[in-house]
């Protein structure tokens, strides 16, 4: 009778331990690390070794400030930067306690305001926050001790070549989830923008002729245009439709020639809306100038309107992709 | 002794500068169908010229697209005459200015006339300056700016109740850094992340802004003053010799040159106005005009025209179609490519220069 | 051509380079300026050649104030080879001597064929016909005095105003330019430093001493012992040579001068 107290005790206790060592670490709060330290990033084409979550991170620009926030992050957080389009409604409580690094949208904050944070780590990214000119590099804040990420679009600045899917936006995804240690977290974000992508594809179904798009980044002289590796570009490839200078070797092109684009005559204009110029401003000017009045799209004013967070890596991809897809096909998404 | 041409009758030098303008007519009229020909996008020679026919009424409609139409009407036309324009206009103003401060090394912006007309862009462009007048709001403001800066450099430059040479420069300098600072601090100040490059792409000089609103003014400018300072050609050699030469030979030298320099200023500020500040062709066409046929300025006046606009079609030609060569639909501001033009052309020019001046012992 | 200056001064910051200068000048005479550095020759030629406006007084050109007539038809009658140095450009002989045209063309006359003749014959009257293509810029000094007067005769002017034109020209150009203008059937005033070409060639002098003029009149009145010394501080000794009546002017140092007493 005693034996059989004792097996039962002992199963319990081995049981009980055996239940503790397994316990999936999905349950855990994200604050807990539970990556393996160290862990090693590639930011442009640079390994950055970090030995543990960083604690003081800053994030710059609103898609860099999203995608820390969509991971829940904001604890490990002492400031973040917006050039001009605030965080999303399903953030705005995340990041109420987060200061402001500048609130200067344009220039971006300079090295002082920086330091001034103490940070140990900025997420940002070249021609957002990141330039040669203003002195602010990852080489001068890890002189400083401050290791960064660098958002793998803009490495084109430094002679990275870019790749011409939606993939490096997941990378970096997936490398942040890395380096704080919330891999989970980042697999699940991924995943759901995979899905929802496939979703929308799916109800796109099948396009025999690509839609001939254009993106405008405003200009009058010239065009801000988008090239092979811009994300303007990769959206209207995943919506099936092509952007007419989707096989220019450039990702954004600051100023193309009307000429080429009147003869490549475009079915439909993506314009984004920023605070700095509005798609309305945009369209007037398209509509001002009497040598393009011979393209399609403005003819047909078929303008897609997107807010710019929507052509930018990071969070709202999908739904940039989504709001595309509704706009081009607007009879397959009743 | 060596010598320019010893045995050279006046009238065969005659025929020499007849034959030269004829000729450079000749590679005008040329150039402007080759630059309304050719393009980024290829359009076969017959399509071209058949569409200006048609707009113009000698031909019915015909068998092209919308487009195409308007490339070559609304483009590429008023492009070509805008450069015809300017670059003939730029030309004949660095002529009279290096002739108004005897100076070789003087250019349509030492004045700090384009440098007053950055500022009229920069408030346009960043502030929507004058915003009621539409897409002509930035050439109007430009224009302002120009006027502003000359009148204040005309007003230093007469402190000592007579315009000078040295007057002139040093005020034209000194004005045109303050206003290319207040151009600089509005940029890098400013909270509009577009700015920055725009006014730069601005002050680099386009043609793209072209069209035939926009064509009359400047034409009839260049024509009025082309004609005026012809007719002053005499007043001018005498003035490039010395201002005693001009005052004895009966030049009122003081009057002539505000009244010179109040025409050059204007003229310069409807170039920038419409087109930014594209530099070289005002510095170094005359250069390149007097090496070979001397300073009268008989002469140099409508060459440096003809030449000029030449220079500027061709430049616009390159600025437009350089990168379709690979691909890109990329324009480059057409000043970038005068300068990378024109600066080789220009060393060629010096050292064949030097080598004859060596030869002649000066 | 009667050219006479009225007591006229020229006063610039208080100071007074020229002083209340009377000058009584008669067609065709052969007139020196001289006096030493400073003594407001070159103010004083300027103004009558209507650069410099008088502060006092009156230029007058045949009767007529050079002021109240306009600096071209002052021009048509008065020709000048001023000090100045000629600018950074190229010109030929030839484009140098036509501009001695201007003050005769009006605003839309073009070159005629009489321009051409004037400007041919000026080259030919200064021997330099060979030189019409040469750039000016490349001659010797005594060869562009012989152009610039070239370019006083394309002006048909029959005064002729000459700022030292022999300064750095070498001797032989010097008496070259001196014989040619003294060929000439106009009105000369001339500013020397030479006392002894001034001797030889001028039919009257003018001295002029810190803006006045101390003396004037045929050279052998105004050069004098005495008034040399009193105007130029040196110690000199005039012969007039027999029979020609040329005057010579010697010159003889302080130093030396001690020593021979």
């Amino acid at each position: 009778m005693k034996n059989r107290y004792l097996i039962a005790l002992t199963t319990l206790v081995i049981i009980s331990l055996l239940i503790g060592c397994t316990t999936p670490k999905g349950n855990e709060s994200p604050s807990t690390s539970t990556s393996t330290y160290p862990v090693t990033v590639e930011s442009c084409g640079e390994p950055v070794t970090f030995d543990a979550a960083p604690t003081r991170a800053l994030s710059f620009d609103t898609n860099m400030t999203e995608i820390m926030l969509a991971l829940g992050l904001e604890n490990k957080m002492v400031g973040y930067w917006i050039s001009g389009v605030p965080v999303g409604q399903e953030y705005q409580e995340q990041v109420k306690n987060i200061p402001l690094i500048s609130t200067v949208t344009w220039p971006p904050p300079s090295l002082e305001e920086i330091l001034n944070f103490n940070p140990d780590f900025a997420f940002g990214a070249w021609n957002y926050n990141f330039s040669e000119e203003s002195g602010v590099t990852p080489e001068k804040l890890a002189q400083a001790g401050i290791k960064s990420y660098v958002l793998t679009e803009s490495c084109i600045a430094v002679g990275i070549k870019p790749d011409e899917s939606l993939e490096s936006t997941y990378t970096d995804i997936l490398n942040i989830g890395k380096i704080f240690g919330v891999e989970t977290r980042a697999e699940e974000l991924v995943n759901q923008m995979r899905e929802k992508i496939t979703t929308v594809q799916a109800q796109i179904g099948k396009v025999d002729t690509p839609l001939r798009g254009f993106y405008y980044g405003g200009g009058a002289d010239t065009a801000f245009t988008a090239g092979k590796y811009a994300m303007a570009t990769k959206l209207m490839n995943a919506v099936g439709a092509k952007n007419i200078f989707g096989d220019v070797e450039d990702d954004w092109i600051p100023a193309a020639g009307w000429e080429k684009i009147i003869e490549l005559d475009p079915q439909f204009i993506m314009i984004d809306d920023t605070p700095w110029e509005s798609a309305d401003q945009r369209i007037k000017t398209l509509e001002s100038l009497p040598q393009l009045a011979s393209i399609t799209a403005i003819k047909e004013k078929r303008y897609v309107v997107l807010p710019w967070t929507y052509i930018l890596p990071g969070m709202e991809m999908d739904d940039g992709i989504e709001a595309l897809a509704k706009a081009l096909y607007p009879e397959r998404f009743r | 002794m060596p010598s320019r041409d010893d045995s050279n009758p006046k009238s065969q030098r005659h025929l020499r500068f007849s034959t030269l303008l004829l000729v450079l007519s000749g590679i005008l009229f040329l150039s402007i169908i080759l630059g309304v020909s050719l393009g980024p996008v290829s359009i076969p020679i017959n399509i071209v010229w058949n569409v200006v026919a048609y707009k113009i009424g000698f031909i019915p409609a015909g068998n092209w697209s919308a487009g195409v139409e308007n490339i070559v009407w609304l483009i590429r036309l008023p492009r070509v005459l805008l450069a015809v324009v300017v670059g003939g206009g730029l030309a004949i103003v660095g002529v009279t200015l290096q002739a108004l401060v005897r100076n070789p090394l003087a250019d349509p912006y030492v004045l700090g006339i384009s440098s007053g007309a950055s500022v009229g862009a920069v408030l346009a462009i960043g502030f929507g300056v004058l915003a009621s007048y539409g897409t002509l709001a930035i050439s109007f403001a430009a224009f302002l700016g120009a006027i502003l800066a000359f009148v204040l450099v005309y007003t230093l430059a007469n402190l000592g109740k007579r315009i000078t040479p040295e007057s002139l420069i040093l005020a034209g300098i000194g004005v045109g850094y303050i206003f290319t600072g207040i151009t600089s601090y509005i940029t890098l100040t400013s909270n509009n992340r577009q700015l920055a490059g725009q006014v730069l792409a601005w002050t680099l000089g386009s043609l793209a802004r072209a069209n035939w609103f926009d064509l009359s003014l400047p034409t009839l400018t260049l024509l009025a003053i082309t004609v005026y300072l012809m007719l002053q050609a005499r007043n001018l050699n005498a003035l490039i010799v010395g201002d005693e030469t001009a005052s004895v030979l009966g030049v009122n030298v003081d009057v002539f040159r505000k009244w010179v320099f109040t025409l050059v200023a204007l003229i310069t500020g409807v170039m920038v106005a419409v087109s930014g500040s594209i530099g070289f062709i005002g510095l170094m066409i005359p250069h390149m005009i007097r090496f070979v046929v001397g300073s009268d300025h008989r002469k140099v006046l409508p060459l440096s025209v003809f030449v000029g606009s030449i220079f500027l079609i061709w430049a616009d030609v390159l600025a437009r179609g350089f990168h379709s060569a690979i691909d890109n639909p990329i324009e480059l501001p057409v000043g970038v490519v005068t300068s990378v033009l024109g600066g080789p052309f220009f060393i060629w020019l010096m050292l064949k220069n030097q080598i004859k001046r060596r030869a002649e012992n000066l | 051509m009667k050219v006479q200056v009225n007591n006229v001064s020229w006063m610039v910051e208080s100071q007074r380079i020229v002083d209340t200068v009377h000058l009584e000048i008669q067609s065709g005479e052969f007139v020196g300026v001289i006096g030493p550095n400073g003594s407001g020759k070159s103010s004083l030629l300027r103004m009558m050649y209507r650069l410099y406006h008088p502060t006092t007084g009156t230029i007058f050109l045949n009767g007529r104030d050079i002021w109240s007539i306009s600096a071209k038809e002052v021009a048509q009658n008065e020709a000048v080879l001023p000090q100045e140095s000629v600018s950074d450009f190229d010109f030929t002989v030839e484009e140098i001597v036509f501009m001695g045209r201007t003050p005769h063309k009006k605003l839309f006359d073009i070159d005629t064929k009489d321009d051409d003749e004037i400007v041919k014959n000026a080259l030919s009257r200064v021997g330099m016909e060979s030189f019409a293509q040469r750039i000016f810029r490349s001659l010797s000094g005594g060869e562009k005095q012989r152009v610039l007067i070239a370019r006083a005769l394309a002006q048909q002017a029959n005064v002729l105003i000459l700022d030292e034109p022999t300064n750095h020209l070498d001797i032989r150009s010097q008496l070259e330019i001196l014989e040619l203008l003294h060929s000439l059937k106009v009105t000369i005033i001339i500013a020397l430093h030479d006392l002894n070409i001034a001797a030889t060639y001028c039919d009257r002098l003018y001295l002029l001493q810190t803006g006045h003029v101390v003396a004037h009149g045929q050279p052998r009145d105004v050069l004098t012992p005495a008034l040399i010394e009193t105007v130029y501080g040196v110690h000199a000794e005039v012969e007039i040579r027999q029979p020609s009546k040329r005057l010579h002017i010697f010159f003889t140092p302080k130093r030396a001068n001690k020593a021979c007493t």
